[in-house]
C-alpha cells in the first residue's frame, strides 16, 4: 500500500470504525435490554406464583399488567437486536472492503 | 388443637410455619401443641392410634385436617385470615413492583457497560491491527491520529470495565434484599 492510499484508508477507518462501535453498542444493548426485561418477567411471574391467591383482584391486575408490559418490551427487544445486527453485517463488510480482509470479529456472526 | 408434624417434612415444616403464623395474627387462639415424628415407624403407630392417613395433621374445632392442603383450606376458611394474607400479598407487590424497576434499570445499566467495553474492544481490535499493517506507509500525522484514537478507546475501555463492575455489585445487593424482602431465592442472576 503507498502512502496516499494508506493515509486515506485511516481516514475512512476512523468513520467505519465509529459506525461498527455504535452498532455494536447499540446491537448489545438492545441484547441487555432484552434480558434485563426478561429477568423482570421472571421475577414478576415467581411472584405471582407465589402470592398470586393472596392478592386482591385490583392488585393482580397491576402485576398482569406489568407482566404483559414486560414481554411487550422483549417482542420491541428483539426487533431492535435484529435491526442492529443487520447494520452490524453491512459495517463489517465495508471494512472488510477497505481493509481487504475478512473480519473475524468474535460475536458477530450470530444473531445474538 | 393439636399438629402433628414429620421430621424433615417439607409440607410439615410449611404447615407448622403458617398455623403459627395464624396463631400470631390472633385468627386460632387455642393452645398448639406440637409432636414431632421422628421416623416412620412413629408415623405408623401414630397413625393407628389416631386414625389419621397423613401428615402434617391438624385437630382443631373437633376433627383432623390432614395434608397441608386441608390445612391451608381451614385457615382460608377464617376471613380475617385471608383479609391479612391479601393485605401482606398486596404490601408485597408494592415493594416487588418497585424492586423489578429498578432491577431492570441496573440489570439494563450493566449490560450497557458491558456492550461499551466489548464495542470499545473490537474499535481497538481494528485500530491496532490496521496500524500493525500500515506503520511503515501511513504518514505521520495518521500514524498519530490512529494512535490518540487508541488512547482514547484505551481510556474509554476502562472508565466503561469500572462501571460494569459497579453495576454488577449493585445488582448483587439488590439481588440480596430481593431475598431478604421475600424470604426466597429468585435465582435471576
Amino acid at each position: 500500500m503507498c502512502d496516499e492510499i494508506a493515509d486515506v484508508c485511516a481516514m475512512a477507518l476512523r468513520v467505519l470504525a465509529d459506525n461498527f462501535y455504535w452498532d455494536y453498542r447499540n446491537w448489545k444493548h438492545a441484547q441487555g435490554e432484552k434480558e434485563a426485561h426478561e429477568k423482570e418477567l421472571e421475577i414478576l411471574r415467581k411472584f405471582l406464583e407465589k402470592y398470586g391467591n393472596a392478592l386482591s383482584g385490583e392488585e393482580r391486575k397491576k402485576i398482569e399488567h406489568r407482566i404483559e408490559y414486560a414481554k411487550d418490551r422483549i417482542e420491541e427487544a428483539e426487533k431492535a437486536i435484529k435491526d442492529y445486527f443487520n447494520a452490524l453485517v453491512e459495517d463489517k463488510k465495508e471494512l472488510e472492503r477497505l481493509l481487504g480482509e475478512e473480519l473475524s470479529l468474535k460475536g458477530v456472526s450470530g444473531k445474538g | 388443637m393439636e399438629l402433628i408434624v414429620m421430621k424433615d417434612h417439607e409440607e410439615s415444616e410449611k404447615a407448622q410455619k403458617i398455623i403459627e403464623e395464624a396463631l400470631w395474627y390472633g385468627v386460632l387462639d387455642e393452645v398448639l401443641h406440637i409432636t414431632v415424628l421422628k421416623d416412620k415407624s412413629e408415623l405408623d403407630k401414630t397413625s393407628k392410634d389416631l386414625g389419621i392417613q397423613k401428615v402434617p395433621a391438624l385437630r382443631a374445632k373437633g376433627r383432623w385436617y390432614q395434608g397441608l392442603d386441608e390445612i391451608q383450606s381451614f385457615l382460608n376458611s377464617f376471613k380475617v385470615y385471608r383479609r391479612i394474607k391479601e393485605s401482606s400479598a398486596n404490601r408485597c407487590a408494592v415493594v416487588i413492583k418497585h424492586l423489578t424497576k429498578t432491577f431492570f434499570e441496573i440489570y439494563h445499566g450493566w449490560k450497557s457497560a458491558q456492550a461499551v467495553v466489548e464495542a470499545y474492544q473490537k474499535m481497538l481490535q481494528l485500530y491496532r491491527n490496521f496500524l500493525e499493517e500500515n506503520n511503515d506507509v501511513l504518514s505521520e500525522d495518521l500514524k498519530a491520529e490512529i494512535e490518540a484514537e487508541i488512547a482514547e478507546a484505551e481510556e474509554a475501555l476502562s472508565a466503561a470495565k469500572t462501571t460494569a463492575e459497579e453495576y454488577h455489585e449493585t445488582l448483587r445487593d439488590l439481588e440480596r434484599g430481593i431475598k431478604i424482602v421475600f424470604g426466597c431465592d429468585w435465582g435471576v442472576m
